[in-house]
Order: structure tokens, then sequence, then C-alpha cells
């Protein structure tokens, strides 16, 4: 007995379907696919279920960061960054302050290389004013990183502190 | 032994208070701003030096800032020399000073944006008065919102109205204060107008005019109100100050990022030029 195409059962020719001769298709649907898969395939499943979904669709646990929002509901918008800055400004001015109340009166002043009397509290000025412009001039000129102008601005606030 | 009274110190305090909150706070918002983006809802994602990079380099910004020096320039060339000459023909004493003080204090009582509104209706092409005697009556052309060369006439004309004031008064306080007897002992040595104004007036006034030019650099460099109600920046960009076009960008684009990187190169440059003022005028009292 020979099986071959020609032995199929042909649909009856007298009930032709409205859109052609009526064929098999397997009747699953998609969901009941996803469903079976684990039957399937139950070593990737015991091997998930082992290992945990890991971060997925979970809050990921932070650690600190420079740059994230300090206090997120405050409406200043802090930063470590920027606080950090903040705090070293406001450090420098506590120092020489106290240094020019308490131990030098005069604030060490003297006239120098650009003419100028300048006590330590000027110094501090020009350092920071200074410093300013070497970041924006570097920003505007070069560009990131900023490496290069941090070394150029201590190295402006030494040079002022020690001339003029 | 300790003779200072330090007490003082406690007055200064309420002042403090206040500035940390109006001006400190802001201040310190806006730097934290300047490194960060945000859509609003108060969350903030950082940016780095990114806004300043870009500010430092936009064509923009070198426009609005060109414009804004020559404005404070052309201001201040003109209402120093006017505001001097003002308080020199200004009588020291008699019924006419106090018409002439209110007279001059006149214009700084009104409020900014009311002189803007005033100039504005008043140079208006058919409708001002101003402008419909120029065009109309003269024959000249002069129309504020077409022609930019109009516009800046008409802004420095409105802000010599409202600040030479300003330099007059001060002037005049350092003019007064000046003793008898310095006239007295020019006349004696036959000194001319010129020496009486160059050898005495002028460096009586030193101190004044100091604080004069400072305020007027810092209140032109800063000008918001006047300009924007009166030409809202325009035609085109042509009048728009550094502070207009900071605004367009916080508030019209809400891009604070970019606008608070503006505010503190801005701030930065009002700082240095300020202080630059500042030595040189007061280089020759120091040791």
């Amino acid at each position: 007995m020979k099986h071959g195409p020609d032995h199929r059962p042909a649909a009856p020719a007298s009930e032709p379907g409205p859109r052609g001769p009526h064929r098999w298709r397997p009747r699953v649907r998609p969901g009941a696919a996803l469903a079976l898969a684990p039957a399937a395939f139950p070593e990737i499943v015991s091997a998930q279920a082992a290992a945990g979904w890991g971060n997925v669709g979970q809050q990921e646990e932070k650690g600190f960061s420079w740059t994230d929002p300090l206090w997120p509901d405050f409406w200043m918008a802090w930063t470590p960054a920027t606080l950090a800055v903040f705090v070293g400004i406001f450090a420098a001015i506590a120092l020489i302050g106290l240094l020019e109340g308490f131990r030098y009166r005069d604030g060490l002043e003297r006239r120098g290389v650009l003419g100028l009397t300048t006590t330590l509290g000027d110094r501090l000025f020009i350092t920071l004013l200074g410093s300013a412009y070497i970041f924006l001039a570097w920003l505007g000129f070069v560009g990131q990183p900023i490496w290069i102008p941090l070394f150029l601005a201590i190295g402006w606030g030494f040079f002022v502190f020690w001339k003029v | 032994m300790r003779t200072e009274n330090q007490r003082a110190w406690l007055f200064v305090l309420p002042v403090l208070a206040l500035v940390a909150f109006n001006a400190l706070m802001p201040m310190m918002t806006v730097v934290n701003y300047s490194v960060q983006e945000t859509f609003g809802d108060n969350r903030f994602f950082w940016q780095g030096l990114d806004w300043f990079e870009q500010i430092l380099r936009s064509d923009r910004f070198h426009a609005a800032l060109g414009r804004q020096f020559l404005f404070t320039a052309i201001i201040l060339l003109i209402e120093v020399p006017l505001g001097i000459a003002v308080a020199l023909s200004m009588p020291r004493k008699g019924i006419w000073v106090p018409v002439c003080l209110v007279l001059m204090a006149l214009p700084m009582l009104i409020p900014w944006n009311v002189v803007g509104s005033m100039w504005n209706i008043f140079t208006l092409p058919k409708v001002g008065m101003l402008g419909y005697f120029m065009n109309d009556v003269l024959g000249i052309r002069y129309d504020m919102t077409q022609d930019p060369l109009a516009a800046w006439i008409t802004v420095v004309v409105m802000d010599v109205w409202h600040w030479t004031s300003l330099v007059v008064l001060l002037c005049y306080a350092g003019l007064v204060s000046i003793p008898d007897a310095y006239y007295q002992a020019a006349k004696i040595d036959g000194a001319s107008a010129w020496s009486v104004f160059r050898y005495i007036q002028l460096p009586k006034m030193k101190t004044v005019l100091t604080i004069a030019v400072l305020l007027r650099f810092m209140d032109s460099f800063n000008i918001y109100t006047e300009p924007f109600v009166l030409t809202g920046g325009g035609p085109g960009n042509s009048t728009t100050l550094l502070s207009i076009d900071l605004v367009k960008i916080a508030l019209g684009q809400f891009d604070l990022g970019p606008a608070a990187a503006m505010s503190l190169i801005y701030f930065a440059i009002t700082l240095l030029v300020s202080w630059v003022f500042y030595v040189v005028m007061t280089k020759d009292d120091q040791g």
C-alpha cells in the first residue's frame, strides 16, 4: 500500500468552503502555548526560579552618588556636588574671617604685584572670582573635562595669596 | 584691653537674614539648577557643565551680551557727563533749590514699568505724541516698532530721562559739601572755571561719582522692565538685552538649566566689572 499525497482524504467536492478548500490547522492559541512552555522546558523554569528575577522590575538599590538629588522633595534642588562647592566656599570665608578676626587683625594688608592694597579677604575674593573666570574661559574655548582649569585655578589661588 | 563695641554686629543680623533669604538662597538654587535638567514637577537630572558650555558658545548669548555692553556704554557715556553738567548748573542756595531737587527726583519716583508704558505710548507712530510729531509734522521716518535704530534711540533716551537724575542728585550732594573756602582760594589764585572744576569740584565729587557710576552700571547692565515694556526686545531681537533674553529662556522656553547657567555667567560679568570699576576709582585713596 502506498502512502503519499494523493492518499490524503480530499475535501468533498460537493461542499466547497467559501474561501476555497478547507485545510486543517492546529487550533492552539498563543496564550495556551505560553502556558504550556514551562512544561516543555522545565529545566529553564526551575533555574529561573532558583535565581530569582534579579533586579527586573525592582527598585534599584542606589549607593551614594555625588550627582543625584540630595533631598528630592526640597525646592532648592541640592546635589551633594553643589553642596560641597558651597560648603567649601563658606568654609573658606569662615576661615579667612576667623584669621582676620583673631589672628591677623590687619588682614596681612599689603600692596601686591597688581598695585592693589589687599587683605586676606580681598585675596580670597580675587581667587574665587578669578577661578570662576578660569573655568568659564576653559569651558568656552576648550570644553569639558575641567581638570586642567582646576589645577590652573588652584595655582591662581596660590599666586594670589602669595603675591597679590 | 578690648575697647571696641561689638554690639553693632547684632544690629546687622536682621539684614543678614534678609539677604540670606532673598539673595543667597535663590542664588544657591540657581547654582543647583545650572548643573541639572528639569522638566518641572521638582524633578532634576544631573547635566554637569553642559549648559555652561552651550551658553558660552551660543551666538545668541554673544549677541545679547554685545547689545548689553553697547547699551551700558552708551548710557554711561551720556548720563555721567550730562549728570555732572546738570548738577554744576543747579543753584546752590535760594528758593529754586527745592524746586530743582523735586523736578530731578520725579522721574526716579515713577515705577519702571510705568516708565516703559509712558514712553511706549509717547513714541508709538500715529498714536504717540512724539511718534506723530516726528512722522506727520516733521516728516522724519521714526518708528520704534519697525526700525532697530529708532528702537535703540528710544530705549537710550528713555533710560537717560529716567536715570540721569540719579547722577545729578549724587553729584549735587558732592558739590554742596564743598566748603566756600575752596572757591574763595581759587578766586584769589585767579583760577579758571575749568581749573575749579578739575581741581576742586571733580575731586570732591569723586566718591559720590564712583557710587553713581557703579549704580548706573549695575542697573543698566541688569535692566529689564523698561525695554521689555517699551519694545519687548524688538523689532526682531534688536533690543533684546541680556536680561530680556534670560527671561525668554527661563520662562518662555522653560529651559531652567541653561537659564541658570546664563545667569551665573551674567552675574560673574557684573561682579567683575563692578569690582574693576571700584578698584580703579578708589585706587588713589589707598596707601
